[in-house]
């Protein structure tokens, strides 16, 4: 009985008797080049301790003052209003402008007010 | 009964819509904060073609990827970045949406919450966090 997947020019045969034998099948597969062995199995992410990042002040800058800005991005260091526009390009870049290495750029939209509905 | 511990408590504010979460991305010198919405349907962690772009992204030129939703679908392109936020970082794929129209940061499953444990305690605001161990 054929145990063994053939991988030829035409495609690869993979026989009865591996089914359900998933490691072995994509192994196999992946060392003869079907795909790379990256795509088939990645590492899982290493997750590192960093400190939490803090958007509260700005958070309660965009409850206080988002009327003020509606359609346009804002960007916010803190409490203070650093830049506003239509475009978020030049938003961001004229945050950095001000030496705001990670800046916090927002889009204020009418439709924020309604509910979230996820996907 | 059953028993999760948690390293740490990120509180929300349950007057916004959704589970807002802030969040930093990185890509070489780049970086931007950002308020996502934890999202429970969402596969992979999904943002703005502008949070991209921002990180010096050629959006075009990264892993292709289409996003279906309940009204449609949408092309986003995967791109490698750290993501910070809750206390924790990982280096992951997250996807930037082509259109502009897209107007939502996520935190969908890959990337994200399958490498978390997370509780949410809706009613106060509460989201306790941990790292996933097998």
């Amino acid at each position: 009985m054929q145990e063994q997947i053939v991988i030829n020019e035409v495609g690869a045969f993979i026989p009865r008797t591996l089914f359900g034998h998933k490691e072995q099948i994509v192994t196999e597969l992946a060392h003869a080049g079907v795909f790379a062995l990256a795509e088939v199995a990645p590492p899982p992410p290493q997750i590192r301790r960093v400190p939490p990042i803090d958007l509260s002040r700005e958070l309660q800058w965009l409850k206080e003052h988002r009327h003020e800005y509606l359609e346009q991005w804002v960007a916010l260091e803190g409490d203070q209003l650093i830049a506003h526009g239509s475009q978020a390009r030049e938003v961001y870049a004229a945050a950095r402008a001000a030496g705001i290495k990670s800046p916090f750029v927002e889009f204020i939209s009418t439709s924020d007010e309604l509910p979230f509905g996820g996907w | 009964m059953y028993t999760l511990t948690f390293e740490a408590l990120h509180e929300y504010d349950a007057g916004l819509p959704g589970i807002t979460v802030p969040v930093e991305l990185s890509a070489g010198d780049a970086s931007v904060k950002v308020t996502a919405k934890l999202d429970s349907g969402s596969t992979y962690c999904v943002f703005r073609r502008a949070r991209g772009e921002a990180l010096g992204f050629d959006i075009e030129s990264g892993v292709p990827q289409w996003i279906s939703t309940a009204t449609g679908s949408f092309l986003t392109y995967g791109h490698n970045v750290t993501l910070s936020g809750l206390g924790f970082a990982l280096d992951v794929m997250v996807y930037f949406a082509v259109d502009e129209w897209y107007n939502r940061d996520v935190l969908g499953r890959y990337g994200f919450r399958q490498q978390l444990n997370l509780g949410v305690v809706d009613y106060e605001g509460k989201l306790y966090i941990g790292r996933y161990t097998a």
